[in-house]
Formats: structure tokens, C-alpha cells, sequence
């Protein structure tokens, strides 16, 4: 059990965070850039000296302001797999992984071989890092995190570093990892889908605090507020709530258009929609559909994402639909021109802006 | 047409740049001829200077790196109120005339200088001494080293000190490990600088330390004291302190292309 509670004072920038997180257990901490993620993972590793706090791991105390008791980073024995992954360039790969283990010379190299053997990285030994791709060095990287059996794994967007298509396999073997160790991991991410895909639970990060936290899917379908539903990729649309006659919430969308939401919402509001909820017409339609919401709007872009498109709409505010491409081909959808969005009252939510 | 004159003026602004200094370099080799060159090296006063400068420049070169680079790590790496006054402290000597520079270390270690006295009951002379030389050498050179230090220390990436850290090694286990070998061909460079500023140094050497050949007389303070009887003999000596000077340059050149050597940590 990683337990982290702390604060740290910085000019324009105050971190006031706490969580805790189970051997083998994954906590995604997802937020923009800024927000204090790899801060928190500094604190974490003991690179950065928190103001006030208590970090503790298993049954060592890693930080106690009030007892002041402050573990360096050397003596916490942390995973920690860095953003662009910090390979020592003087070293060969397999010396990288070597960098961290305390064993009598002979035994070094056969035990960091073993570990790059884990990931498939064998291969790599010799090489130096400079001449690896960026999937190559995430290898050498976790073996390197895991050479001195760590208590905890930090990991600084993992996947970023990546291309789109090294990703997807890269984060599998993650995943693969994290269950292995059987240690708590903390990872940050600006991306929620990563956090979504990694993490057992996320906390979504604003402004150096925990704005929310709670399993992805949750997030999802309950956003507390405007900016985590932004985050988890939902449509966001500000405005004011009142109650209308029919038992709906009827919502004035700032800059004109009106919606309902069968939520229950009263003044200002944030209306909340998933792309995959928003559906296209073409303007001249009937419009006899069940769907209570419809919007005229005009296509911004058009952006194919694996058997899914996602559609670039603008109104008064942006939205996002997401479809498929055989129904954009069939709209004849490119940007510039104008359709109506339309969903329904049921799939609108209401959340604090 | 006219948009042709802007690189022509740049052209000819660099083969301007490079007439003027090369000429006077490649003049020197002109004058001397191999024979002469050879004779020259035979005088015993030559030979003494060169073996003196050779000596007394690496000894300073030592001395600079083993104080020099724990002492720009500390600049490099930590920010504390004045750090500037400090760096600006350690770049003084080189905008101080040479010349004001020995004057300022006769004031400090001569013999009537404030530390004279306490120099003297130890032990330790260094007025026309190898040792006062050295003294010199270091004093005017250290900081071409120490600035270029400072900032090859700043420009290694945190995350690989930070990465050090996290994988068990402390303070100066990163210093020596991963900081120093990944500056390593910026402080090759910064410690060339120095050398060829140690070489090449006279003013400072003439007012501390003097010019008693085979003792302080480096070879720029026998080139100078042969001008004025033997020219010849003078032409010679720079030949071979601009040969030196040039294989230093190169040489260096060479290491910061291959980097740092690879060490099993």
C-alpha cells in the first residue's frame, strides 16, 4: 500500500494532493499539462521535497514533515520510468539496466540480460540508446525500472513517446507488468484514454488538486464536473438550466441554442454528451426522429480514427460527433458543410461547470 | 543581380577574417626553414622552455580540473542568492589585463604580499619558482575551464540525474557516473581552452614569476627574450608552440566527436 498525502508550494503553483493506491493496483493521475502530475510523481520518488506531508510505502516511512523524517530518492527503491525514458547515453542498454543493481561484477550483465530477456529486449544488449526507437527504449527503460525489485512503479507518460502503432502493443506489455509486480504503480497521463487503459482507477487532476476520482467508466458516465467531462472526450456545452413544463430540464446554451436533458439541473450548467450519442441529418430532413435535441451546425473537420470517424462540428459551441465512415460517405460530410446534430433529451447530463 | 551581393559581402567578409588570421600563422612557417627548425630545438634554452611550459601548463590544467569541476557542479546544479555575484567572480580573471593579474598574485603570495608571510613560515616559495608558474597559470586559465563547465553541467538533462537517483545512487555517485560522462565532451573542450591559455600565458608568469630560464621561463617568455638577440631562434620556438597549440585543438576536436568512453559502472 503506497500511501501519499502532501503538499508543495512552488511560485504560481500550489500541489495539495493525497491517495492511496494497493499492491497491485494501477492509479492513473489524468490532467492537463500543468496541473501538477509529474510533480506529484517527483514527491512520490523523493526528487522533489514536499512542504508538509507523509508518504509512506509498505511499512516504510518515507516522508513525515510533522517528524522529520525525509527518505532520499536513492534509499526508496522506486520504478520509475521517465517521459522520454532517461537512458544513460554513455551506456550501452544493458549497462543502463546494470546502473541500478548491486551485484559482484560477473553476476551484472547475465541478471540485466535477463531482465531486457523479460521484454523481448535481448537483442538490444549492445546497442546504445540513441540508436533504439522509442518502443525499444520503453523496453529498456521498464527493465531498467525493474531491476532493483521495486516497492513502487511511477510512471511519466509511459506511452507518449510512442507512435500510434508501437502503442498499442507497448501498452499491453505495461499492463502485462503492472499485474506481474504485484507492487502499487502510480502513472500520469494528459490522456485519458491512456489512464483508461492502464489505470484501475483514475484521478483526474486540476490545478495541483484531485478534482475527481474514480474507475474510467465511471468518469465516463458520471463527470463531476465540466472539466472532467472535457477530459474523458465528452461534448461540453455551458448554459443556463431551468425547469420546463414537461418535466425536463431545458438548458440556454451561452451564445443561442436551446437543449433538454431529462437531468434534474437548475442555473448554470454544464451539459454533457458523448460523440457517440450525436447523430447527423441532413438539413432539409424531417426531423421526425425521437431525438429532442437538434442543432444546425456546420462540419469543421473530418479525422478517420480506426473504424470510427470523428466529426468536428461548429455552433455557438464545438462539438464532436463521432460516426461511422460509411455514414459519412453517405452524408457526403467535408468541412464546411451544414448539417443538424441531433441526440437525445436522455443522453444529455448535467454536471457543474 | 543584386540579390547576389549579400552573399558575396558574406564571402568575402570570411576570406578577409581568414587571410588576416592565418597569414601571420602560416608567415611563421615560412620564415622558418626545417633546418632551422631543427637547430633551433638543439639550443638547451629552447628545449627548457618547452619542456617548462609543458609542465607547468599540465600541472595547472590538473589542478584546474580537480578543483574546477566539483566547484561548477555545485554552481551548475544548486540556486541560492548570489550565485551570479559568484559566477561573475569566477569569470574575473578573464577580463583582467595579464600583467594586472601578476601584480594582483605578488600582492597576495609575494613576499611582502598579505599571505607572504604565512607562505614564508611554511615552507612554500613560489617568486621565481616552477611552482609560482604554475600558480600563475592556473589563475589566469581556470576560468576559460570553470565557465564552459558551469554550463555543460546545466545543459545535462535533470531526468538523467533524476533517473541516477531513483536507481540507488546518491549525490555523488550521479556526479561521477552519469553527470561527468555525459558532459564529458563539453568539459574536453572547456579543459582544451585552458590548456591553450596556460600555453600560451606571459604576462601574468613575467610579473609573478618571472623569467629564469629553466626554472620559469615557459616558452612564451623565451620566445620573447630570444626576439630581441635571435629571431631566427624566436621564429623557431612559436613554430613549435604553434604546432603544439594546433595538435591540442584537433586532438580535442577528435574527443568531443567520439565522446565520452564507455566505463562498466
Amino acid at each position: 500500500m503506497l500511501t501519499f498525502e502532501a503538499s508543495v508550494r512552488r511560485e504560481q503553483f500550489e500541489l495539495e494532493l493525497a491517495f492511496e493506491v494497493g499492491p497491485g493496483e494501477c492509479l492513473a493521475l489524468a490532467g492537463p499539462s500543468g496541473a501538477g502530475k509529474t510533480t506529484t510523481l517527483a514527491a512520490v520518488a523523493g526528487l522533489v521535497r514536499p512542504d508538509r506531508g507523509r508518504v509512506a510505502c509498505g511499512d516504510e516511512l518515507w516522508l513525515d514533515s510533522e517528524r522529520g523524517i525525509w527518505v532520499p530518492p536513492e534509499r526508496r527503491r522506486c520504478g520509475y520510468v521517465f517521459q522520454d525514458y532517461a537512458l544513460f547515453g554513455h551506456l550501452l542498454a544493458w549497462q543502463n539496466v546494470a546502473y541500478g543493481l548491486r551485484l559482484p561484477r560477473a553476476e551484472r550483465r547475465r541478471r540485466a540480460c535477463e531482465l531486457l530477456e523479460r521484454f523481448d529486449a535481448g537483442a538490444l544488449a549492445e546497442r546504445r540508446p540513441h540508436t533504439l526507437s522509442g518502443g525499444e527504449r520503453q523496453r529498456v527503460a521498464l527493465a531498467r525500472a525493474l531491476a532493483r525489485d521495486p516497492r513502487a512503479f511511477l510512471l511519466d507518460e509511459p506511452l507518449s513517446a510512442l507512435d500510434a502503432r508501437t502503442r498499442a502493443h507497448a501498452g499491453r506489455e505495461l499492463v502485462r507488468l503492472l499485474g506481474e509486480a504485484g507492487v502499487p504503480a502510480v502513472l500520469v497521463t494528459h490522456d485519458f484514454e491512456q489512464a483508461a487503459l492502464l489505470g484501475d482507477r483514475v484521478a483526474v487532476i486540476d490545478g495541483g488538486r484531485v478534482v475527481q476520482q474514480a474507475s474510467a467508466a465511471d468518469l465516463v458516465a458520471a463527470p463531476a464536473s465540466a472539466f472532467v467531462a472535457d477530459l474523458t472526450g465528452s461534448v461540453v456545452l455551458m448554459g443556463r438550466a431551468r425547469r420546463d413544463d414537461r418535466g425536463l430540464t431545458a438548458i440556454d446554451l451561452d451564445g443561442g441554442g436551446r437543449i433538454v436533458s431529462s437531468e434534474v439541473g437548475e442555473g448554470s450548467v454544464a451539459a454533457v454528451v458523448h460523440p457517440w450519442e450525436i447523430a447527423l441529418e441532413p438539413t432539409g430532413a424531417p426531423g421526425g426522429g425521437s431525438a429532442r435535441n437538434r442543432l444546425e451546425v456546420r462540419v469543421a473537420s473530418v479525422t478517420p480514427l480506426g473504424n470510427r470517424v470523428r466529426v468536428g462540428l461548429l455552433a455557438p459551441q464545438p462539438l464532436t460527433a463521432e460516426l461511422t465512415p460509411s455514414a459519412v460517405d453517405q452524408l457526403g460530410l467535408a468541412p464546411g458543410a451544414a448539417v443538424v446534430a441531433t441526440w437525445k433529451a436522455t443522453a444529455t447530463r448535467l454536471a457543474d461547470r | 543581380m543584386r540579390r547576389r551581393l549579400f552573399p558575396l559581402a558574406l564571402v568575402a567578409a570570411l576570406t578577409l577574417l581568414l587571410c588576416f588570421l592565418t597569414f601571420p600563422i602560416a608567415a611563421i612557417f615560412v620564415e622558418v626553414g626545417p633546418g632551422s627548425l631543427v637547430d633551433a630545438l638543439g639550443e638547451q634554452s629552447s628545449l627548457d622552455a618547452l619542456l617548462l611550459s609543458l609542465e607547468t601548463s599540465l600541472l595547472a590544467l590538473a589542478l584546474i580540473v580537480l578543483v574546477g569541476t566539483p566547484a561548477a557542479w555545485l554552481l551548475a546544479t544548486r540556486r541560492f542568492r548570489g550565485r551570479d555575484v559568484l559566477l561573475t567572480l569566477v569569470e574575473l580573471p578573464l577580463v583582467l589585463p595579464p600583467a594586472v593579474a601578476g601584480i594582483g598574485l605578488l600582492a597576495a603570495f609575494g613576499p611582502q604580499g598579505v599571505f607572504g608571510g604565512a607562505l614564508d613560515e611554511a615552507g612554500v616559495e613560489l617568486v621565481f619558482e616552477t611552482a609560482g608558474v604554475v600558480v600563475a597559470l592556473t589563475f589566469v586559465a581556470s576560468p576559460f575551464y570553470v565557465r564552459q563547465a558551469v554550463a555543460a553541467f546545466e545543459s545535462v538533462d535533470p531526468s538523467l540525474l533524476a533517473a541516477s537517483r531513483t536507481l540507488g545512487a546518491g549525490e555523488a555517485r550521479t556526479f561521477a557516473r552519469v553527470a561527468v560522462p555525459t558532459a564529458f565532451p563539453s568539459l574536453v573542450a572547456g579543459g582544451a581552452l585552458a590548456w591553450g591559455r596556460a600555453l600560451g600565458e606571459f604576462g601574468a608568469t613575467l610579473v609573478f614569476a618571472g623569467s629564469l630560464q629553466g626554472i620559469t621561463q615557459t616558452a612564451p617568455l623565451a620566445i620573447f627574450a630570444e626576439f630581441a638577440t635571435d629571431f631566427t631562434g624566436a621564429i623557431a620556438l612559436s613554430a613549435v608552440l604553434v604546432a603544439l597549440s594546433a595538435a591540442i585543438l584537433f586532438g580535442v576536436k577528435l574527443v568531443a566527436r567520439t565522446g565520452a568512453p564507455s566505463v562498466d559502472v
